[in-house]
């Protein structure tokens, strides 16, 4: 009886207790910390001598996490740490639902030293004050960001002035810029080969233009040819945008905002275009000629790579979840049965397209949280990495290992990270370190002094071979958008309504235009469309659309630039 | 108050347990009720509940102005009284089979496979299903193969279908774990019941309804109370992963919408002042319910 008292006893201590415990969180705020390992290093920020100083980086991105692992450091970092007395401790996004994953971050208050967000996240993050503005740091511990990078502060700052976070991909000249997968069309090299296709030599200007009613005969010819691979596969979105810019239009997804064309006088949302509903239909005559398969707008990301790899797609219209993994998966077997890039044209007359949405979103998302200890260290990490050094490290590697030096001085990059970074390998990518800091850290990656590229392995891909995936042969074309994130992005304080509004659409806009494509004829389409339409009518349209027309605006002002070409080509006199 | 105070010390045993698992009630159930304050306000998480902006009743004329809310109430409501009508039927019916299994090993057998689904995640299932209605999935392929079909059929994308589908889903997943339930109110009945009502006469169906079904009517009732008042909270997961544009007018349900507002925009007043919405009508309902139930039953919750 006294043996069943006393475990009764012990059992209500023993759950009071864990009761506590699982009550209890962790203390935030404490990761800066000092050890007393030795480090050799070349040029780096001061450190105590014998002092590694600890930070901590959370990669709040779904893309982005791809590029890393966080069990095993790389080479780039490893001597990043090195060469800066550093050790850098990252954290991964886990889920596709970054925000959810970053709130309950800030709910909890374990904030890492430094955050790499974007989006109404990183806008959220700023107006709450959980990172902290970096003007002061840079003014007095980043000489190399003043001296290098201070080109691209205007484009970093919010419309106080203020710089919260520190973007990357910094280029100075658009020449060897390989983002221009955005609005492509992806197309089988070797079944252009095998129909014979006229431009395959690739040497002439504009070869890597496609217009619309070429890329529809190519279409043809697949179906009749090879009637078991489906000519092409579509995500709505990247398809709309593929078409609007094959239009030549100023049409620019941007930050905190969405697709913004400008027509007739003014910027509107994309929804509002005069142009959406002969794209709608294009799409949906697009399905029901038989161009992509039954049900291509609800196709998930495994079933796109499936289908791919197994190669059973002949070309994607824009870009297609599941597409880069498949076509590495394609070309590990077979070199020339990978994808290559075209740029889509509505005619010949159109020379000069807006192609790379993708440099209006770069940032400037690192920031350095509240929480952290050390801003100026990290501050001063970050500095080494616009250096010239530390731009030449984050962007080629290391000499001997990711790249040779030839005699005259020329970085020319090894067989293996050239094919790589080419093909966009992501396990190279994660060995090296090579692609994955330079979008992440704010390092100069445009033209050295030498006129050669800081990025040498897009350099290599550019000069190498024509049909390499990130070729850039036709870069004079190519408007190469940065914005100004301030005065791009819908403000949920100062723009509410507007922000309300995007909010609620964006719920269900590309949702229902996919519903509208996938109709089985034209008179479905378009009764879907205006539904939609009316729909984003009654959620506040016009609201959205004053604010894109504003902040266009303000974008024209603030480059001093006429609102009808804010973005030009060096081929139009950039 | 001496009386009271001699009786908890003979138990005080039973009132430890009692006081630390109503502290972790208070604490894990009842305190965090005070949050739902932030449906009134413009919550910011970096200001807190008593720096955030009070906005009233704003996010809830948002809600109920919002055009496309009666579809969120219409698909949560069709989804729900589906899955509980069915859900229902199917589980009684289950544990009346598993009730007349006479095998000791065969009814245990039985009792296991049916109730394993429930501890799949819905993210399997919802695959599962995929994989057998997709347009490349089990299905289509057997039906193309016997040449009964020439195209894939787009079962998960067929508007009239997906109610029926979530259906099936949220019926096959949660059958045999309800069952057990009403097995256990069946094994409260009785024998001598059985045996009377097989005295008189009664075969195996009649003593099911004659017997079986009204010994077990007062377990039904309750836990069909209990289900009503959850209709509104109904669905979020499987419409969520089995989801796709050509649906989406039948497949959004107030909790994805709210997840995707909520969440995915960081308006959680927004997203709370609907929950509190759902919260109010679940309570509603549970005591119409409930008063009803004990109007023409006997049978209620309190």
């Amino acid at each position: 009886m006294k043996a069943k008292k006393m475990s009764a006893l012990v059992l209500s201590m023993l759950m009071t207790v864990s009761s506590l415990l699982s009550g209890c969180g962790t203390e935030s705020g404490e990761t800066a910390n000092v050890s007393e390992e030795v480090n050799s290093g070349e040029a780096g920020p001061e450190a105590e001598e014998g002092s590694t100083k600890e930070y901590s980086m959370y990669i709040g991105d779904a893309w982005m996490s791809t590029l890393f692992d966080s069990s095993n450091k790389d080479m780039v970092l490893t001597e990043l740490e090195k060469r800066t007395n550093t050790q850098i401790s990252m954290e991964l996004v886990k889920s596709s639902d970054v925000s959810s994953e970053i709130n309950v971050m800030l709910a909890s208050g374990d904030l890492p030293d430094i955050i790499f967000a974007s989006g109404e996240t990183r806008s959220q993050m700023i107006r709450d004050g959980y990172v902290i503005p970096l003007n002061d740091l840079i003014e007095e511990h980043a000489p190399n960001m003043k001296k290098n990078l201070s080109s691209v502060f205007p484009e970093w700052e919010e419309r106080d002035g203020t710089i919260y976070g520190l973007g990357s991909f910094v280029w100075n000249d658009p020449r060897y810029a390989l983002n221009l997968t955005v609005n492509t069309v992806q197309i089988r090299y070797d079944i252009l080969k095998e129909l014979g296709y006229e431009k395959l030599s690739r040497e002439n200007p504009m070869d890597s233009f496609i217009t619309v009613e070429e890329y529809l005969n190519l279409l043809d010819q697949v179906k009749e040819k090879y009637p078991d691979m489906y000519p092409a596969l579509f995500d709505t979105e990247k398809a709309i945008e593929v078409l609007f810019k094959a239009k030549g239009l100023q049409c620019v997804l941007l930050p905190d905002s969405t697709y913004s064309v400008y027509e007739d006088g003014k910027a509107v949302s994309i929804f509002s275009s005069k142009y959406m509903p002969e794209v709608i239909q294009f799409l949906n005559d697009f399905c029901t000629d038989g161009y992509a398969p039954d049900g291509v707008t609800s196709y998930t990301e495994e079933e796109n790579q499936a289908m791919i790899a197994q190669g059973e797609v002949f070309s994607t219209l824009g870009s297609v979840k599941g597409l880069d993994a498949a076509n590495a998966a394609l070309s590990a077997e077979n070199e020339e049965s990978r994808f290559v890039y075209f740029y889509l044209v509505e005619s010949q007359d159109i020379q000069n397209v807006l192609i790379n949405g993708y440099a209006t979103a770069e940032g400037p998302n690192l920031m350095i949280s509240k929480n952290c200890e050390d801003p100026e260290g990290v501050i001063e990490f970050l500095d080494y990495c616009a250096s010239e050094e530390g731009s030449t490290l984050v962007c080629a590697g290391i000499a001997g290992e990711t790249y040779t030096v030839e005699e005259d001085g020329t970085k020319v990059p090894t067989e293996e990270i050239a094919n790589g970074y080419a093909m966009w390998d992501l396990n190279m990518i994660k060995k090296y370190g090579i692609g994955n800091w330079l979008n992440t850290l704010p390092a100069m990656e445009g033209l050295d002094a030498s006129g050669n590229a800081y990025d040498i392995n897009a350099q290599a891909a550019f000069t190498s071979d024509p049909w390499v995936m990130y070729n850039n042969k036709d870069w004079e074309h190519f408007a190469f958008p940065r914005t100004i994130n301030a005065n791009a992005k819908i403000d949920s304080i100062s723009q509410s309504e507007a922000h309300e509004a995007l909010s609620k659409i964006s719920t269900y806009a590309f949702d229902r235009i996919a519903k509208a494509v996938a109709a089985s004829d034209s008179g479905k389409c378009m009764e879907e469309w205006e539904t939609c339409i009316s729909q984003m009518r009654d959620d506040g349209l016009e609201a959205l659309d004053q604010a894109m027309a504003d902040n266009w605006a303000a974008l024209a002002e603030a480059y001093g630039k006429n609102q009808e070409k804010i973005f030009t080509t060096p081929a139009e006199g950039q | 108050m001496k009386k009271t105070w001699m009786k908890f010390k003979r138990q005080y045993r039973l009132q430890i347990i009692m006081i630390i698992m109503t502290v972790w009630a208070l604490l894990i159930c009842y305190i965090p009720i005070m949050g739902n304050v932030i449906a009134f306000q413009d919550y910011s998480i970096g200001k807190g509940f008593l720096h955030s902006p009070w906005v009233g009743l704003r996010h809830f004329k948002s809600f109920f102005t919002n055009r496309y809310t009666l579809q969120l109430i219409r698909n949560t409501l069709a989804m729900s009284v589906m899955s509980l009508i069915f859900g229902t039927i199917f589980a009684i019916s289950l544990a009346l089979i598993i009730n007349e299994i006479r095998s000791g090993l065969l009814k245990k057998t039985v009792q296991t496979i049916s109730y394993l689904p429930h501890f799949l995640s819905m993210g399997i299932c919802a695959n599962l299903f995929i994989q057998i209605l997709g347009r490349r999935g089990l299905i289509n392929g057997f039906l193309q193969e016997i040449h009964l079909l020439d195209r894939p059929f787009p079962f998960l994308e067929t508007e009239q279908l997906f109610w029926i589908i979530m259906t099936i889903l949220i019926v096959w997943k949660e059958v045999g774990w309800n069952a057990i339930i009403y097995l256990a109110a069946i094994a409260g009945i009785s024998e001598e019941v059985y045996e009377a009502a097989k005295m008189d006469g009664a075969g195996r169906l009649q003593c099911i309804f004659h017997v079986t079904l009204p010994g077990i009517a007062p377990t039904v009732i309750i836990l069909a109370i209990m289900d009503i008042a959850k209709i509104f909270n109904g669905g979020f997961e499987q419409q969520l992963l089995m989801f796709n544009p050509n649906v989406m007018d039948y497949a959004e349900v107030i909790n994805t919408y709210v997840y995707k507002r909520g969440m995915g925009a960081a308006e959680f007043s927004y997203a709370t002042a609907v929950g509190v919405f759902q919260s109010v009508i679940s309570i509603l309902l549970l005591v119409i319910v409930n008063r009803i139930a004990r109007k023409f039953s006997e049978v209620s919750l309190w």
